[in-house]
């Protein structure tokens, strides 16, 4: 009877299994369904059909079905086999799949309907399948679920499209009262680092390097570890809120001076630059400008500029241990002034010593305040090569041949402005 | 076969061998360079000249005075490429040296524009040469181009089409000295802002300081459209009120004097008193004096020290009827206001 | 290569034609006779633009004080030469300037007379 019932009212079959077996059927696949039907012959009529109604596939777990398919022992499992690719991705097969849902239309109460309405009881019925859904639950599992991460707008980005480090992970969470408003962490250094153990092997953790500020002058930076990424992004960022530090900024947008810091092998040239200029530094240090609020830095890294920690280290002790103007007008007794040419070097008073400037300069005293706070130091200023194309002979000739036309398109404009271009090609440029 | 040389023409080249070897060639530069020029008969006599009143010792003092010295305003932020501002250390005396350098230098901006008349339109002629109609289709101009010698004083010479020789026209003579001896930020063509209409629409956005430079940069003091433009310039600032816009720029004293010389001070002098200037306003009325010597204000200062006095008796005198009612409350609110300060005290 | 001295060591005030095709521009130099038209100069004395310009002038410029001074060391010039300087004045007007207005004189009044008798018939 089950093989004409097969034949002749598949789609049904399911439907009425569903009162009178175990949840395990609900895990076969449909290609067993469809398999058997396409081993029924065509001809009308009953006949055989071989089906195994219970087989290895309805015994066990999808999970360990799947476990059998991807070719790992447990011993291997542990030893980290079968991680980078290869072995089979499990797949869902049952994706959307809602308890009580099924080709039947069926409506059980308590299950996917409720059991009143108003006074009455709901009875068990048939509806119409809706084979809209049953459509779009086709296109779904059909669709292919290879992990492919969502892609990132690009105000959102880091330094690179696809990983973490530049990338905003949200402020620190509030302690206690204090919710810190206007901070915004950034990583600026995430990676998985592993450790050997006796008993596991490899151990596997995420680390997770940040700075936070609140681009107002207080700033921290702190590093997480865990053994999942959002746990160490999350510890990071908690832990460098506890360990702020107030940078000074000069009129807000920059430092106060040059300086060079250092640490280990990592050494940093630090200028101060006018308003307009922007942070032209390495990344790590732009992102963390951006969070203290300085808008105009120059930074030359020498050494080791990819450990992030040093720099960053290196960094923070630099801003920490600037002097502002007045505390060098009050250690020199000497006044701080400003040229600008804006304002056509009229002298800007921008701090004075508090008690009484000093009359008389030391004989080879260094008050040249580009270079006060280099410690005798003297940045190496690199030449920067000229383009390998300018040495080529055809450079030339293209500058001998530009050279003849290079006031025609100013003077073309102008022409325009005043209405006396005769030529129709202005139009169109 | 060249057509048969006429009688006339003959005879002019017999004059054309005769003067060189009769006459060596210095003479003939001589003759050029001396050669007095003719003026041409004017209709009507000109426009008294203001030049020689403006560069008098006492005017340009008083000019000076008038218009104050706020650094911060004559050396405000400039648009100018930018660049990180350096830092001295500096002891007092220092400082102070630094501090007169910058006030020396913004003195230099605010060296006055010449106050003229329109330069007349002479064209002199060199010689009328008939003989030569016909021989080009352009005419010729010939420029002086030696070292040394100023613009104003460069002779440029044109040739018509009808052999005339002439002194060429300022704007020729303009035009020409921009060509071969360019300066920089003038323009070939004039720019359209001067243009009546452009003109207005800049003056009612209140940017006077912007177009009175750009009409420095643009023309000579003594040409028309130079002295339509800062005039016209100068009676919406007037209208408008808007005298504080130009104070410490070097626009105020020639504006001062605009107004002397064409008897209409009294906006000028009631903002003064509004701002407590009365210093500048007695200055101011000290200068119309000087501009008007045969006025009854002259007169009657003569011996007054008292600043507040000089503006009385200046009310009195030569206001113009719109403006005496005006003046007078200006100034009786300005004595009300004195006399509650002396009050309060 | 630059060129070696010339031999003739008569000065000459001529022009160099330099501009592109179709547009000549003329420098007034002071260059030994022998050298060729574009050769090393002694001294520029001035320019001549041949083009008429957008007033319909043509533009001269000469150094007149230097020009003096050559005249008096004793420096030739070239007819061209001759002829501007003497339509600027400086000169007395040359001869060919007056041949060649009457020349040209004479050109428009027989082309007149033959547009007048055309018009006739």
């Amino acid at each position: 009877m089950t093989s004409i019932c097969l034949r002749f009212f598949p789609r049904t079959f399911a439907g009425i299994l569903a009162t009178e077996s175990s949840a395990l059927l609900w895990n076969v696949n449909c290609l067993a369904w469809r398999h058997t039907q396409l081993l029924a012959p065509t001809v009308c009529g009953t006949s055989h059909v071989q089906t195994r109604n219970y087989s290895f596939f309805t015994k066990l777990t999808a999970n360990e079905i799947w476990q059998g398919v991807s070719g790992v022992s447990n011993a291997g499992r542990k030893r980290g086999r079968g991680k980078r690719g290869s072995g089979r991705r499990q797949v869902d097969l049952n994706r959307g799949q809602v308890h009580g849902e099924g080709r039947g239309g069926m409506v059980w109460p308590g299950l996917n309907a409720p059991v009143m309405k108003g006074r009455e009881l709901v009875k068990i019925r048939k509806e119409a399948p809706n084979q809209q859904r049953i459509e779009e639950l086709q296109k779904l599992r059909d669709k292919s679920s290879k992990f492919r991460q969502s892609k990132i707008p690009a105000l959102q980005r880091g330094w690179t499209g696809a990983k973490f480090p530049g990338r905003s992970i949200g402020p620190p969470d509030p302690i206690g009262d204090y919710k810190f408003d206007g901070f915004d962490t950034r990583i600026l250094e995430f990676k998985m680092v592993t450790n050997m153990t006796g008993n596991l092997g490899r151990k596997q953790k995420f680390s997770c390097f940040v700075v936070t500020g609140n681009q107002k002058g207080l700033a921290g930076y702190a590093l997480g570890k865990a053994p999942n990424a959002r746990a160490a992004m999350r510890k990071a960022r908690n832990r460098a809120g506890q360990v702020l530090h107030y940078i000074e900024r000069y009129e807000d947008h920059t430092v106060f001076h040059n300086f060079h810091t250092k640490e280990r092998q990592t050494s940093i040239f630090v200028k101060k630059k006018e308003k307009g200029f922007g942070v032209v530094c390495h990344r790590a240090l732009k992102t963390i400008c951006e969070v203290i609020g300085i808008d105009d830095l120059y930074c030359q890294v020498e050494g080791s500029t990819k450990n992030i920690q040093n720099l960053t280290k290196a960094f923070f002790a630099g801003l920490i241990n600037q002097e502002t103007h007045q505390e060098l007008a009050d250690r020199l007794k000497l006044n701080v002034v400003e040229f600008r040419k804006e304002t056509d070097f009229v002298p800007r008073i921008v701090a004075s010593p508090t008690c009484e400037a000093r009359d008389t300069l030391e004989k080879d005293e260094n008050l040249d305040f580009e270079n006060l706070y280099y410690g005798g130091k003297l940045e190496y200023y690199k030449k920067k090569p000229a383009p390998f194309y300018k040495k080529l002979p055809c450079y030339k000739w293209k500058q001998v041949s530009m050279h003849k036309s290079r006031n025609q398109r100013s003077a073309q404009l102008q022409r325009l402005a005043l209405g006396i271009e005769p030529s129709n090609k202005s139009l169109e440029q | 076969m060249a057509a048969p040389i006429s009688e006339s023409l003959i005879s002019l080249l017999r004059c054309y061998c005769k003067s060189f070897r009769c006459y060596p060639i210095r003479t003939h530069c001589r003759r050029y360079c001396t050669n007095s020029l003719s003026k041409t008969g004017r209709e009507q006599p000109r426009a008294r000249d203001p030049l020689p009143i403006f560069l008098k010792d006492e005017v340009q003092r008083l000019l000076y005075r008038i218009n104050s010295f706020d650094i911060s305003k004559i050396c405000a932020p400039q648009k100018v490429p930018s660049r990180k501002p350096h830092y001295e250390l500096l002891t007092d005396t220092q400082l102070q040296k630094k501090q007169e350098e910058a006030v020396e230098r913004a003195q230099t901006r605010l060296q006055m524009p010449p106050v003229m008349r329109v330069r007349e339109e002479v064209n002199p002629v060199l010689s009328q040469d008939p003989e030569l109609a016909g021989l080009m289709d352009a005419k010729l101009v010939c420029v002086d181009i030696t070292y040394g010698i100023s613009d104003r004083k460069r002779h440029v010479v044109v040739r018509d089409l009808d052999g005339t020789l002439r002194h060429g026209t300022g704007e020729e003579r303009d035009r020409i000295n921009q060509i071969y001896n360019p300066k920089p930020g003038r323009q070939m063509f004039t720019p359209r802002i001067f243009e009546p209409e452009n003109l207005e629409a800049v003056l009612d956005k209140g940017w006077y300081a912007y177009v009175l430079d750009w009409a420095c940069l643009q023309f000579e003091p003594d040409q028309p459209e130079y002295i339509r433009v800062t005039q016209r310039t100068y009676e919406h600032v007037g209208e408008n009120k808007k005298f504080d816009d130009l104070r410490s720029t070097r626009h105020f004293g020639p504006m001062a004097f605009y107004f002397a010389w064409h008897k209409s001070l009294e906006p000028l002098l009631m903002d003064m008193v509004q701002r407590d200037l009365l210093s500048d306003g007695s200055d101011l009325v000290h200068l119309f004096t000087i501009i008007h010597p045969d006025s009854e204000t002259c007169q009657r200062i003569r011996g007054v020290d008292d600043d507040l006095q000089t503006i009385k008796i200046f009310c009195e005198t030569e206001t113009s009827h719109s403006y005496k009612g005006q003046l007078q409350l200006t100034i009786q609110a300005y004595e009300d206001a004195q006399n509650l300060h002396v009050d309060a005290a | 290569m630059p060129s070696l001295p010339t031999k003739s060591t008569r000065l000459m005030v001529r022009l160099a034609r330099y501009g592109c095709t179709n547009r000549p521009f003329y420098h007034i130099v002071v260059i030994p006779n022998r050298s060729p038209r574009n050769g090393r100069i002694i001294e520029q004395l001035g320019t001549y633009d041949p083009m008429p310009n957008m007033n319909n002038e043509r533009l001269l410029s000469i150094n007149f004080e230097r020009l003096r001074k050559r005249i008096a060391d004793g420096v030739f010039m070239s007819k061209p030469v001759e002829q501007l300087v003497g339509l600027a004045g400086f000169y007395p007007i040359h001869p060919m300037s007056y041949i060649k207005a009457e020349r040209q004189r004479n050109k428009l009044d027989t082309k007149q007379k033959k547009d007048e008798t055309a018009e006739e018939s």
